[in-house]
């Protein structure tokens, strides 16, 4: 036995001192239009400043060490493969991936979102093995849900910042009530400009800000005929700021495209992964949640108790949920209304060179075998695609739970990001996520999830805005979103994607009539 | 039927070409021939053979005359080869059974691609040089590449496809350059008829069968004719390969025209990878890339022997080689690219990267109708990761992973492939992936029916939109396809071709054949101004007394259809 040993010494510490003089690859991200300084691996949330990112650059130090050749390096945003938009070339320290306005042009399509980006780096070197690296760049400002804000940087300033409005009213769109021909509003906050000689436009009315940052206050009437109050900030090199308050005009309102058919809920929540070594930690409310959901959803909601499928704990395996999502989703025809709302885990494999995958976890889940025990991200899509045939479908993930130990992903978790991603090209389709990329899903001193809170709340009819006696998605996912981020101080911030709400048509979807 | 007599032509090209010049080891064996001696010995043999054919060449006019004969017909059996392969260019879209592809014939049908190796290429020659030459890429799945003395370096979609990067690609095309810049098939010719000079002069036949075999043996580089064929048997044998490619004809597209495999002997090989070194460094390409060139090459020979090293020579070259370009990076071209890395060297553009994924898909399709499973898994897991919207490449990709998957995630991610296959199709022309896809959700525990039978469907209604839409199809560019990729980067993503007015087409033949038929002088005024002023040249033109029978609209190419 020791004699074994011996032989083999030498020979270990000869391959430790082997792999010990290899120079780890670090990955670096650049963001020269905002930053001077890189970003590495232990600064993977970046605030950005609200202006499109037209420039970046990814380094992989030491890559020349580990033979990593440059075709090899893939880099996604937000799930999309991008790597033909990058020019690589080798410098001194390692390669260096660089991306600017020239180089975009082989992509047409909206890469980036305005809010929030999820950008990865998986690059293999010839021995196969995969270094991963990934980053959430969120744009900054305080944004009230329900307003729209757009920022436009002149061409004369390409490193201009539009100026920033901070409004401390209104606060929600105003509401003109039934009979009522106009009303008088205070628009209040504060302009602040890195370019001073700020024209501030509210409504019809010009007002001049000359310093860095001022407040202003002025009075607007609004009427029946006005569907929004429009403010726009433009500073001394022509940088522009536009909010759009929407106004909520009740009473001659034509009528909604409410889905006039049947009302299905696919309501999943699982709080234990079963008793194998190395399962997945139980989640203690996520059961009890999806249970008082399903339950208000009959009872508050108008959903029949036929029509809705609760899977929870060892009923929500991952056949089962192939089976809801796939024959159950299937029942909702074009006209019916469609909720699927999953309580429960969502996994970022933390198993080196895996990292690049996310899971959602059913009863059951193992992490040796995910492609068998877990659901792919692709496999839900894939599910629900083929089977959904309602034009009026809301998805609603309260998946990203904090999780410690083996399971622990080594970085941000970008599984709120990658859900979003995945059904936000779909036609009649919502998605509302419990918080942003990297967030976790905080729970109440009761021990319920803040975010489930709110959304049952929300169905009851607090988020009924207008006081239609009909709370559509816009409201209840802008109502959640306000309440959570506000309940947590900002940490968990849920994120939506509504199909062509600017458009108006999904959004007066009814997800229920408010009591 | 037609695919195997094409294989099996395949194989007789083969055999008669250069590359497979181990045959003639074996046949020594056979004979009883001496094997090889010391290598070394036997360079040095060849090499005062080659000192010999020069000094000849410069010193004595007959046998200058002689070479310089000789090397004209080389080039004009060259510009035939060249000539052929330019005039015979063409892609269709073809099926056999539930897959749809384009194939490439003769030269990879894909101006963009074949335009971006060319710009690689011109930016390698020296500004100073007078010669012209032109890079294209030609459909083959195995990795060569091969250099006429036309000043055409053709590359293969195979060779392109392994390489990792702008870089490394550059340094092919620019190895393969100076074999041209430094003449090398006139080296060849001088040689050859400095062997045979130099037989005469030693006046012993079967010392110089002995003495080729043994260079042969040697791997220097000169074994490239089949035995008893001499050094200049490597052009004779590689000719007769081509014009047997031609007459084989209309074979499956890439193995029509079987490049020249020709491999340079050291000296060659050495002043063409000095010039190459300085040529990608001039073109601040990264030099320091080439030895990893030549690991990846390596490592994909050893997986799959038909990847060959067409380009490399032999194994133990390779390893010198290797060996020299690390010297140079380390010793002679160190302050060069110390200072030059200061700017930072080109690895790959991102237009490079773009093209690859086409490139890549393209030649992973061929590799995977070639059973080269491994280049073809290579190739298309490529082609999705650098961009995830290309049906084919998922399509393809799908079915490498279905076909040797062995564990449950190679067949999870066939699954995955095949949907995105069928995600990305948004002009319904991947039926197959339907198919396939319906097959394995088949296979789930309690697997939903409604889903299955849709695919089904979609598979059988898309393939016969195929079947209705071919006639018209067939009107329209082979490279529609890539059209369609133009459309959606300028904009327009719905794009379809719009088929020509086939009813004022027909009333314009009807015109011009009733114009000849009666012989009659063109109507004046014409009847109406779009049909008549069209027509008139053409009516003016037709020959005297022709019959009756109508004029025909041109022929339509076929698209290939195999069940």
């Amino acid at each position: 036995m020791i004699k074994r040993a011996v032989v083999h010494l030498p020979l270990l510490l000869f391959f430790t001192g082997a792999f010990a003089q290899e120079a780890p690859i670090r990955i670096q991200l650049l963001l020269p239009e905002f930053f001077e300084t890189p970003f590495s691996g232990d600064r993977s949330l970046i605030e950005v400043p609200e202006r499109p990112i037209n420039r970046m650059k990814i380094r992989l130090l030491n890559s020349a060490e580990r033979n990593l050749s440059t075709g090899t390096i893939n880099v996604w945003v937000n799930g999309s493969a991008i790597s033909n938009i990058f020019d690589s070339r080798n410098v001194a320290d390692g390669t260096e991936l660089s991306m600017d306005a020239a180089t975009m042009g082989k992509r047409p399509d909206q890469l980036f979102d305005p809010r929030e980006n999820a950008l990865e780096v998986l690059a293999t070197d010839n021995r196969g093995r995969k270094y991963y690296q990934s980053w959430i760049l969120r744009t900054t400002g305080t944004h009230n849900p329900y307003f729209a804000y757009q920022g436009t940087i002149s061409p004369e300033d390409p490193k201009g910042v539009p100026p920033d409005i901070l409004l401390t009213s209104p606060l929600a769109p105003p509401v003109l009530k039934a009979g009522q021909a106009s009303a008088r509003i205070a628009v209040k906050g504060t302009c602040t400009s890195s370019n001073p000689a700020v024209a501030l436009k509210i409504g019809a009315q010009t007002l001049t800000i000359q310093s860095r940052s001022e407040g202003f206050e002025q009075a607007v009437d609004i009427r029946r005929d006005m569907k929004e109050l429009v403010i726009e900030a433009t500073d001394g090199k022509q940088n522009r700021r536009t909010i759009v308050i929407p106004i909520v005009v009740q009473g001659n309102n034509a009528p909604k495209p409410h889905a006039s058919g049947a009302k299905y809920a696919l309501v999943v929540g699982i709080s234990n992964y079963g008793d194998a070594k190395g399962a997945l930690p139980p989640l203690p409310q996520a059961a009890a949640d999806a249970g008082t959901l399903a339950r208000d959803l009959e009872t508050k909601a108008g959903f029949r108790k036929d029509n809705i499928r609760l899977l929870r704990d060892d009923a929500a395996t991952r056949d089962a949920l192939r089976i809801g999502f796939s024959d159950f989703a299937a029942k909702a025809q074009a006209d019916d209304l469609l909720v699927i709302y999953v309580a429960g885990r969502a996994v970022h494999d933390p198993q080196p060179g895996n990292n690049e995958k996310m899971y959602l976890a059913p009863y059951g889940t193992q992490m040796k075998a995910m492609g068998s025990t877990a659901v792919s991200f692709l496999d839900l899509e894939m599910w629900l695609n083929q089977s959904i045939r309602c034009n009026h479908t809301f998805i609603i993930f309260d998946v990203g739970h904090e999780v410690e130990g083996d399971w622990k992903f080594p970085g941000p978790s970008l599984v709120n990001n990658h859900l979003l991603s995945l059904f936000s090209d779909q036609k009649g389709r919502a998605v509302l996520t419990s918080g942003s990329a990297g967030e976790v899903s905080l729970a109440r001193p009761d021990g319920q999830s803040s975010f489930t809170y709110w959304l049952t709340r929300g169905i009851a009819g607090e988020a009924d805005l207008n006081q239609d006696h009909v709370v559509t998605a816009d409201e209840l996912f802008r109502f959640v979103e306000e309440k959570v981020r506000e309940e947590s101080g900002g940490r968990q911030v849920p994120n939506f994607k509504l199909p062509s709400r600017n458009a108006e048509q999904a959004v007066g979807d009814s997800v229920a009539p408010a009591r | 039927m037609r695919f195997r007599s094409a294989s099996l032509a395949t194989l007789v090209v083969a055999l008669s070409l250069p590359a497979f010049g181990q045959l003639g080891k074996i046949k020594d064996k056979i004979s009883g021939k001496q094997p090889a001696e010391d290598p070394a010995k036997n360079q040095l043999r060849y090499e005062a053979l080659k000192q010999y054919a020069t000094d000849k060449y410069q010193k004595d006019l007959n046998f200058r005359d002689d070479v310089d004969q000789a090397y004209e017909e080389v080039m004009r059996q060259h510009s035939q080869r060249a000539y052929d392969r330019n005039t015979s260019v063409s892609s269709y879209i073809a099926t056999v059974r539930e897959d749809r592809w384009r194939i490439h014939e003769n030269l990879y049908d894909n101006l963009v691609v074949q335009d971006h190796i060319n710009r690689i290429g011109q930016k390698l020659v020296p500004p100073e040089s007078e010669r012209a030459l032109a890079f294209k890429v030609i459909p083959d799945p195995t990795p060569l590449a091969e250099t006429l003395s036309t000043g055409t370096v053709y590359v293969s979609t195979g060779l392109i496809s392994i390489v990792d990067s702008e870089s490394q690609l550059a340094y092919v095309l620019a190895h393969e350059m100076a074999h041209v810049m430094l003449d090398h098939w006139k080296e060849r010719v001088i040689l050859d008829a400095g062997q045979k000079v130099y037989a005469d002069e030693q006046a012993a036949k079967q010392a110089r069968f002995t003495f080729i075999a043994g260079l042969m043996g040697a791997g220097l580089g000169a074994a490239t004719g089949l035995p008893g064929s001499g050094i200049g048997g490597r052009i004779i044998s590689a000719n007769q390969g081509s014009e047997l490619g031609q007459s084989i004809g209309n074979a499956v597209g890439f193995f029509l025209y079987k490049p020249l495999i020709v491999n340079w002997d050291q000296v060659e090989e050495d002043a063409a990878d000095d010039m190459a070194f300085k040529a990608v460094l001039n073109a601040n390409y990264d030099v320091r890339e080439v030895p990893t060139l030549y690991t990846t090459m390596l490592k994909v020979a050893t997986r799959d022997a038909r990847v060959g090293l067409g380009f490399l020579g032999s194994r133990r070259r390779v390893e010198q080689r290797m060996e020299k370009a690390k010297d140079l990076i380390a010793g002679a071209y160190k302050a060069e690219i110390d200072a030059k890395l200061k700017d930072g060297f080109l690895s790959s553009s991102a237009e490079h990267r773009n093209l690859m994924a086409e490139l890549k898909r393209d030649n992973g399709i061929m590799a995977y109708y070639s059973d080269m499973f491994e280049m073809a898994r290579k190739n298309l897991a490529d082609a999705v990761a650098i961009r995830d919207n290309d049906p084919a490449a998922h399509y393809y990709y799908a079915k490498v992973l279905k076909l040797v998957g062995r564990t449950a995630d190679d067949e999870k991610l066939a699954r995955d492939e095949f949907y995105k296959a069928v995600k990305a199709d948004t002009r319904d022309e991947n039926f197959g992936s339907h198919l396939h896809l319906a097959l394995m959700m088949a296979r789930d525990r309690g697997a939903d029916k409604n889903q299955i039978t849709q695919e089904l469907d979609a598979y059988v209604t898309d393939y016969a939109k195929l079947a209705v839409e071919d006639r018209i199809m067939r009107s329209f560019p082979p490279n529609l396809e890539t059209i369609y990729e133009y459309m959606t980067l300028f904009g327009d993503s719905g794009w379809r071709p719009k088929p020509p007015d086939m009813r004022a087409i027909e009333a314009e033949y009807n015109l011009v054949n009733t114009a000849a038929t009666t012989n009659a002088p063109p109507p004046l005024p014409p009847p109406s101004s779009a049909a008549g002023s069209k027509g008139t040249p053409a009516s003016a033109a037709a020959p005297k007394g022709t019959t009756a029978t109508p004029a025909k609209l041109p022929p339509i190419p076929v698209i290939v259809k195999k069940q």
